[in-house]
């Protein structure tokens, strides 16, 4: 459906539940909402702003940050959010996205 | 660092981290195509292709295998720096890259690069362009399909003008009018053209379209353009589904 947009407003509303009850839900969720605002971002052509990565730093989210902040412009970050993400291979050490 | 400390460091085996590797460098090659810095990019992409390349963390030589969705962006981007002045190359390469892209189930924002510069090579090959559908707002689609009927024009202008009088919802022709006008210093030109376009604009998703909207806003009058943006308002206001909501908040 690439309903970018719609499925950004699901995801935050998940990560307000906290995503507790199944192993890595909240990581997921995460996840996969920065998925759906890089995409939404890329297709509207507009940002929607900071958000909160609940420290989850993954190799995902930072990839798909950096994806939504090539579609704003951004390159010198973008390129700073995939070096986080190659990073992110690493154990947990590196400051976050 | 060696490979194999990396992989145990990672939890990755080492084909994943080739993988995910070869994806990060694929987009990091993009960036710097984007920031103009083609040497670079070039450079990126070639060691993708030949999966000989660094790592961007760790200074260290391995010959890795990169997955056929990440080797066929990096095909598609290598176009774009350096054409072959063989068409009919540009052509076979573009349609094996395309050819690895699809199976990967792509949305239509990451299919629309490779159907664009399909067409452009296509055009400049002289292959007929294939009848499908075009998306409205593909203008790079639509305008490479211009290429031809452009080619061998002697008056361009003229020529473009004449497709815009038959079509004034043409919104690849209008823009580039635009463009045009705008390059050449005519302002009044150009915005004349593109109250023409908006006029005739029948369907209204393409009419207030946050790109053509924003134009008007730097080209048209404020009387002008006041209420077309406050009918664009409007009318994304009343959408349910889609991408009107990032619109309505980025825009408003």
């Amino acid at each position: 459906m690439e309903d970018f947009a719609t499925s950004v407003r699901i995801y935050e509303e998940l990560a307000k539940g906290g995503g507790e009850s199944v192993d890595h839900e909240a990581e997921d969720i995460t996840s996969n909402l920065s998925a759906a605002r890089a995409q939404s971002t890329w297709t509207a052509g507009i940002g929607r702003g900071q958000y909160s990565t609940h420290g989850n730093d993954g190799y995902e989210v930072c990839f798909n940050h950096a994806y939504e902040l090539i579609a704003l412009g951004k390159f010198s970050e973008a390129e700073e959010a995939l070096a986080r993400a190659e990073s992110s291979f690493l154990p947990p050490q590196q400051t976050g996205c | 660092m060696c490979r194999l400390e990396l992989c145990a460091r990672s939890g990755l085996t080492g084909d994943e981290l080739k993988v995910e590797q070869g994806i990060i460098l694929a987009q990091l090659a993009f960036v710097k195509l984007l920031s103009n810095n083609k040497a670079e990019a070039a450079k990126l992409i070639s060691d993708i292709q030949s999966q000989t390349y660094c790592l961007l963390l760790v200074i260290s030589h391995h010959y890795r295998n990169v997955d056929a969705v990440t080797r066929a962006i990096a095909m598609n981007n290598q176009l774009v720096l350096e054409p072959s002045e063989n068409p009919f190359t540009n052509l076979r390469i573009l349609s094996a890259a395309a050819h690895s892209f699809t199976p990967s189930k792509p949305f239509l924002a990451q299919l629309r690069p490779f159907n664009a510069n399909m067409a452009l090579a296509e055009s400049i090959a002289k292959k007929p362009a294939k009848k499908q559908k075009l998306d409205s707002l593909d203008c790079a689609t639509a305008t490479s399909r211009l290429y031809m009927e452009l080619e061998d024009a002697t008056d361009v202008l003229a020529k473009l003008l004449s497709i815009f009088h038959r079509d004034e919802s043409n919104v690849a022709v209008g823009l580039l009018l635009v463009q045009w006008h705008t390059q050449a210093g005519n302002r009044q030109d150009a915005a004349a053209i593109l109250e023409r376009l908006i006029h005739a604009s029948k369907d209204l998703g393409v009419k207030y379209v946050p790109g053509l909207v924003s134009l008007a806003v730097s080209l048209l009058p404020e009387e002008a353009s006041t209420p077309l943006l406050l009918d664009a308002k409007r009318y994304w206001d009343k959408q349910t589904s889609s991408v009107q909501s990032s619109i309505i908040e980025g825009t408003f």
